[in-house]
């Protein structure tokens, strides 16, 4: 029996043997994500696994760190940095086999899930006891709590609840790189007792252990909800207003700011159902969605202030109702039309990809003026164009700029990672960052991590990844330089 | 077409990747690991047309775990199951079908039906009742299909229906041992030579006896008979039973009042739902009677989850009856609504759940019940 036939058997020992697949026609769906890559590029796993217990995969990653074989946690396989494929082979281990919910605590508003689950399972079930987690990125028919976490990815409802996990994880349960079962965090909704070791996790890639339970702060489901959309003429007078309107003391859910691009695209379905198309003022440079919740009253009355403020700082609120409902739909946010995905039909020549930045507020607008350049030097139509989610309560702009590039030609993918790179580097020139919820994985601005980050501080990273992961089996090559 | 055919689309899923056709998948639910899911059926797509995977067994067995129940398509814009189904044709001409469609393909061409049963035995349901032949002149041909001839179960559903039919007074008649297999499923398995001469033999039949109107029993007939059997030069009039008992029950021909007490949940069967977008004239039929509570499970319609006996499955079993297998997730759904009816309206359907409510240990609690038999015990004043 030579050594990778004896590591299978081990494995299928572990899992079960139909949770074991070493087969080419398995491992193909394992081998891209989302991600920027040219469309003939794969990255292929020796092994995918798919357990249904933390201590199944706590033997799985014993294994894999005696035998010194990599080991990539994958979720939903949405990833847009190549976090989760396989770059140098290895165990897959597929998360979504665990996927049980284990507590729902109404009283306390929190739920404990196992982390395989998707975003949108885990909230049909808390719909079940009027409650949900307001995280919501578009992808959430696909990806889980877990992928959430370990990419702190951005949802559209950041501004009220907050957008990044830090704001919702509470506990924690991870499969560290050596195979231990650690538990961090508890249901306090807050504690200075110990190192807050659980949001370490955050952000983690897969590098530093496989995350498998998490506790989460829930809310209760808002009894009314109302939402517009309002045009302004440029990027700086929307978040001018977007400032004013936290500023007067208004508690908007979702401040959404998008290109005009991005608002014609996500509206395409009002001139397929209606046959009226959309013809967007002359001036126009950027479209608002905002959203207020609560008591009908509450939101109602804020929903009325904020429409004065919108008029005095020269936006223009959009009357017609189908047009911002239909925003709101294929934004994939607060209904879903099964049937209706647009993404497919956007992708048939074009691979969408795109940046995440965050900038310190007031840069925003010079980033975006970067950012029109750019697409003349490289010469690349804007996707959806830019947009903001307000992350991390209130107003942290989590900016994502986004490029349409023909993914057959690897002259023009190379084009477009020069593209990115050059516009993550004006982003680290502006105070900011290179990822702001999708996280670094492959992509090319990896190369920027000692640009971003100090050299003590960077030191300091590899230090405790080392410290975690001293064979460095846990998701390998990505985020830091190895 | 082949799945070259579909190339656009297969580099589009391959460079998208967004998996919204993944979580509600029967067969993803089954066997667990992305390969099984539509996105993942798209990337083996992609792997072949890019020459870095051939055709194998291995490979048909992914190809063929699916009950084409086009929940995948329902969620994207692209219809993946039609891909699914050149995937298949493509697997038919290299002769690397799984052993268990071979058998079905075989026995259906030989027999008329996938069981090896006599053809001369297909009418047997109909001993002891009053249902006669088709004959010229007779307003409707009722067509029964495979399940309804020769599965027990599936009899007492034909004979359920024929008798309410009777009941109304309508003109119909059957076919019975000249009744040959509609073709549905072996056009689903992607034999589409087989396919062809099946319906162009039905076809022959009924033009020969001045067929012109059709209602079938089972949603799967329906659906190739009136999608598909045009394009073999046929334009008959077919419909579904439920469409056509409603029909009746409105126009009073039909009495109901004796009613029936129950709480009853619907199980939308996919060629009647997604394929033919048919949803309410089950649900019309079912609120119509008198003390039936109509509730719903959590995933109905567009959404509803397949019994797991779609695309040749029933026949086939390629899914096996584990915990997560698609039959046994549905009657836990369906348990879930607190009904004490789990009513459908196709037999391949009634066939899959009733088996899967006996393996869940739920019958004291649940009966599988098919609307034509539920409105019979209503006329006849039984619960």
């Amino acid at each position: 029996m030579n050594e990778h036939t004896k590591i299978l058997e081990n494995l299928k020992s572990i899992v079960g043997s139909e949770n074991v697949s070493c087969d080419k026609v398995d491992l193909f769906a394992y081998s891209r994500d989302w991600s920027l890559m040219d469309a003939s590029t794969i990255y292929m796993p020796d092994i995918v696994v798919r357990p249904k217990k933390t201590a199944e995969i706590a033997e799985v990653v014993r294994l894999a760190n005696k035998e010194r074989i990599p080991v990539i946690p994958w979720g939903g396989g949405t990833g847009l940095s190549g976090g989760a494929v396989a770059i140098k082979g290895g165990i897959i281990i597929d998360m979504k086999g665990l996927n049980e919910i284990i507590e729902i605590d109404e009283e306390n508003l929190t739920v404990t899930t196992q982390t395989g689950i998707t975003v949108q399972k885990l909230n049909e079930a808390l719909k079940n006891h009027q409650l949900w987690w307001p995280h919501d990125p578009e992808s959430k028919f696909a990806s889980t709590v877990g992928a959430a976490i370990a990419c702190d990815n951005a949802g559209t409802f950041g501004t009220k609840y907050g957008g990044s996990l830090v704001d919702y994880l509470l506990g924690i349960e991870v499969v560290l790189p050596t195979g231990e079962i650690v538990k961090f965090g508890s249901k306090a909704p807050h504690s200075v007792s110990g190192y807050p070791l659980h949001w370490l996790f955050i952000g983690s890639e897969g590098t530093l252990g496989v995350i498998t339970e998490a506790t989460l702060r829930v809310y209760r489901l808002p009894q009314h909800r109302c939402v517009d959309i309002i045009i302004f003429d440029s990027f700086k007078s929307a978040i001018s207003a977007g400032l004013k309107i936290i500023e007067a003391g208004l508690d908007p859910e979702s401040i959404h700011i998008m290109a005009k691009e991005g608002f014609i695209y996500y509206t395409k379905l009002y001139e397929v159902k209606f046959n009226k198309a959309f013809k967007p003022p002359e001036k126009m440079e950027a479209a608002m969605a905002i959203s207020f919740a609560g008591l009908k009253d509450v939101a109602e009355f804020q929903r009325s202030v904020a429409s004065k403020i919108f008029l005095e700082a020269g936006g223009m609120v959009v009357e017609e109702r189908e047009l911002v409902d239909i925003f709101w739909t294929e934004k994939h946010t607060l209904s879903y039309d099964a049937g209706r995905n647009p993404w497919p039909l956007s992708q048939t020549k074009y691979k969408y990809t795109g940046i995440d930045l965050c900038v310190p507020t007031g840069k925003v607008p010079l980033i975006y003026e970067k950012y029109k350049r750019l697409l003349k030097k490289y010469n690349f139509k804007p996707a959806t164009g830019c947009f903001m989610y307000s992350k991390r309560l209130k107003f942290a702009p989590n900016c994502i700029f986004t490029i349409n590039v023909n993914d057959e030609d690897p002259e023009e993918v190379e084009r477009a990672k020069k593209f990115i790179h050059e516009i993550a580097k004006h982003s680290i020139k502006c105070g900011g960052t290179i990822s702001s919820s999708r996280g670094v994985g492959i992509a090319v601005t990896r190369s920027l991590m000692p640009v971003e980050h100090t050299h003590e501080a960077l030191e300091l990273m590899k230090k405790l990844k080392q410290m975690l992961d001293p064979n460095n089996i846990m998701n390998p090559g990505k985020k830091l330089a190895d | 077409m082949l799945i070259r055919g579909f190339k656009q689309d297969i580099y589009t899923c391959n460079r998208c990747r967004c998996g919204f056709c993944r979580e509600e998948c029967p067969s993803y639910k089954t066997f667990g690991l992305e390969s099984y899911s539509g996105r993942g059926r798209m990337s083996i797509a992609w792997a072949v047309l890019e020459g870095k995977l051939d055709l194998t067994s291995e490979l048909a067995k992914r190809i063929y775990a699916c009950t084409m129940c086009r929940h995948c398509s329902a969620r994207c814009s692209m219809d993946i199951t039609a891909i699914i189904k050149a995937f298949r044709e493509e697997l038919v001409e290299g002769g690397l079908v799984p052993p268990e469609v071979k058998d079905f393909l075989e026995n259906t061409y030989k027999y008329g039906n996938p069981w090896k049963k006599p053809r001369e035995k297909r009418g047997e349901w109909t001993e002891g009742t009053e249902i006669r032949r088709y004959e010229s002149g007779d307003e409707f041909l009722y067509y029964v299909g495979c399940v309804g001839s020769y599965d027990t179960r599936g009899n007492r559903v034909a004979k359920a229906l024929g008798e309410i039919l009777l009941e109304s007074g309508l003109s119909f008649g059957v076919l019975g041992s000249d009744e040959n297999c509609d073709g549905n499923e072996v056009n689903m398995l992607g034999e589409k030579g087989l396919f062809q001469l099946l319906a162009e033999k039905n076809i022959q039949k009924f033009k020969k006896l001045g067929v012109k109107k059709i209602v079938t029993l089972s949603p799967h007939a329906y659906n190739a008979m009136k999608n598909e059997y045009p394009q073999h030069g046929v334009n008959l009039e077919v419909m579904h039973y439920t469409k056509l008992l409603r029909e009746i029950i409105k126009s009073g021909k039909l009495d109901i009042s004796k009613g029936l007490n129950a709480r009853v949940a619907y199980h939308d069967p996919c060629f009647l739902g997604r394929y033919n977008e048919e949803y309410e004239a089950p649900r019309e039929i079912l609120r119509d009677i008198p003390g039936i509570e109509l509730v719903e499970m959590e995933r109905n319609r567009e959404n509803s989850f397949c019994c797991g006996g779609g695309g040749g499955n029933f026949y086939t079993d390629l899914f096996g009856g584990g915990q997560d297998s698609p039959s046994r997730v549905r009657v836990r759904e369906a348990y879930d609504t607190d009904a004490e009816i789990l009513a459908v309206a196709c037999p391949t359907c009634m066939t899959m759940l009733d088996d899967a409510v006996k393996v869940e240990g739920l019958e004291e609690k649940l009966t599988v019940r098919d609307i034509s038999e539920i409105v019979k015990a209503t006329i006849e004043g039984r619960s």
